[in-house]
């Protein structure tokens, strides 16, 4: 099956960096698929996820989108940040950030906007109603929500989160990360997702890649990870989630 | 209209700025007409008359009204700063906004030119460009737009720097937005708040710049009654007809104070974050 998003040998070094951050990754996503990037601080897995979504230009390396040389066609990836926070336009009100991404692919009268957002807030289950608000009136899972509901809006293909629940509290963490596999569930689409997580990662992903010093270092089941790490970083993981769950 | 209700509820010296600015602006429209003398009636038989039932706020060395003068130059003198401060702040604000955006080589020839006009002492460039461009009020307010420019440019750079890169100003490049549609949605209304305060903090600044050009002869020429001018030619005097500088120099005072605790309403009213949660 030709991969959805490929990448080959990407690089990438900040100037004044004694290594690079990014050294070396070569991955393949399938359609449908949902892909855990796994790695301690500074591992390089936020610079890989914003290299693959096309925030950040690398080095060296090359994409494929659906086998063809180049980015992803505007829209068809889409990305969900850390930090719920600041990911929204705090003067703009939730209707006109959900659909911002929608309006600029294509020409949508105010009333069609309104629509497509009132839609996406009740696949991201909110009430319709919030539409009208702005994100300093919504707790940091309901922005998390509506930062989901925004990169749907123009049905991306992949979808790629960084580490999207580190800034909630458990509670909400569980109903967030159910809320993205019951969306890949109906939708179908690919996600990549980056965490240092050991746990969320389990209950996610199809496939785990474990990155350390900007090199991916394993790659495999998640439960195979978890049964049998190969690599020092897999081991180092997996021995941090086991006395913690303990 | 709520989100002021609440601002001035929960800011009450901006609200007390508020009234500042609104009994000045109403002091410039209605002073003159209130006033019993003509700003410019020379009486040299009451030269530097203490303030008296006749002259409310005393007269000058020629004799005339300190309070007819003071009313009259009330309203050139807040247009003329309330103009040179939007100016700056509008220009500085597109200025600094477009040059973060730009970034690479745009960005770093602005910011050189902008640290060269910061290099020069305000006032010794402001003289300079006034000298130049010819005593008079327009002029002097030119060479203070041209003196405060960099100052508005350099702080709307530095946070549109910042707001480049919040994630919903990434969001939208990833979604296709060009540099307008990043300028105009997401760096515009997040620079407003900040630029239009520091806009407001600077308005007696300003006021006072006009003054000391209009001092040496670059700015407001005699005999206009524009009020920094009331307070340095009230100096040479200021032993025995304390009036002719306190007055003026209460009302500079006061402008000031009034525009800076607006500034903070206004940031306040223009934050939506301001507003509570439903």
């Amino acid at each position: 099956m030709t991969a959805l998003l490929a990448a080959r040998d990407l690089r990438w070094q900040p100037a004044g960096a004694k290594a690079p951050i990014v050294d070396g990754v070569s991955l393949a996503i399938s359609p449908g698929e949902f892909v855990g990037i796994l790695g301690g601080s500074g591992c390089g897995k936020t610079s890989l996820s914003r290299m693959l979504a096309g925030l950040r230009r690398p080095d060296a390396g090359t994409l494929a989108w659906k086998g063809a040389a180049g980015s992803p066609p505007r829209g068809a990836v889409s990305f969900v940040f850390q930090d719920p926070f600041t990911s929204l336009n705090p003067r703009k009100p939730l209707w006109w950030s959900l659909t911002e991404a929608a309006a600029l692919a294509a020409p949508l009268t105010a009333a069609a906007r309104r629509s497509l957002a009132d839609e996406l807030l009740v696949q991201v289950g909110l009430p319709p109603d919030h539409a009208t608000r702005f994100p300093h009136q919504l707790s940091g899972g309901q922005r998390q929500r509506i930062a989901i509901g925004r990169a749907l809006a123009t049905q991306p293909e992949l979808l790629i989160l960084d580490e999207p629940t580190s800034a909630l509290d458990l509670s909400v963490q569980a109903r967030i990360l159910n809320l993205l596999l019951s969306l890949q569930a109906s939708r179908n689409i690919a996600m990549v997702m980056v965490s240092h997580d050991i746990a969320v990662i389990r209950h996610m992903a199809h496939r785990v890649l474990v990155m350390d010093a900007g090199r991916i270092v394993e790659s495999g089941e998640p439960t195979a990870l978890l049964a049998a790490p190969r690599s020092t970083a897999g081991a180092r993981l997996v021995a941090n989630f086991l006395s913690a769950d303990i | 209209m709520s989100a002021l209700r609440l601002a001035m509820r929960r800011d009450p010296a901006g609200s007390l700025g508020a009234l500042l600015v609104l009994l000045l602006l109403g002091f410039a429209m209605l002073g003159p007409l209130v006033a019993q003398h003509p700003p410019d009636a020379i009486a040299l038989a009451r030269r530097l008359q203490p303030p008296s039932a006749l002259n409310w706020l005393g007269t000058d060395e020629l004799g005339r009204d300190v309070f007819a003068r003071l009313a009259h130059g009330a309203w050139p003198s807040l247009m003329a700063a309330l103009l040179v401060v939007g100016t700056t702040v509008t220009l500085g604000t597109l200025l600094g906004a477009f040059s973060a955006l730009l970034g690479g080589l745009a960005d770093a020839v602005a910011m050189r030119i902008i640290d060269v006009l910061l290099a020069v002492p305000a006032l010794v460039l402001a003289m300079a460009l006034a000298a130049a461009l010819g005593p008079s009020l327009v002029n002097a307010l030119i060479a203070l737009v041209v003196v405060r420019l960099p100052v508005f440019v350099r702080l709307a750079r530095a946070q549109a720097l910042v707001l480049r890169s919040r994630p919903f100003a990434e969001f939208a490049r990833l979604a296709g937005a060009g540099r307008w549609h990043v300028l105009r949605h997401h760096l515009l209304p997040n620079l407003a708040g900040i630029m239009v305060v520091q806009g407001l903090m600077d308005v007696a600044a300003v006021i006072l710049g006009a003054a000391a050009l209009g001092f040496i002869g670059l700015g407001a020429q005699p005999p206009s009654p524009e009020w920094g001018g009331l307070v340095a030619s009230g100096r040479h005097f200021m032993a025995d007809a304390w009036w002719l500088s306190l007055f003026p120099g209460l009302a500079l005072m006061l402008a000031a104070l009034g525009f800076n605790l607006l500034g903070d309403l206004v940031r306040d009213v223009l934050d939506p974050r301001q507003e509570p949660a439903p």
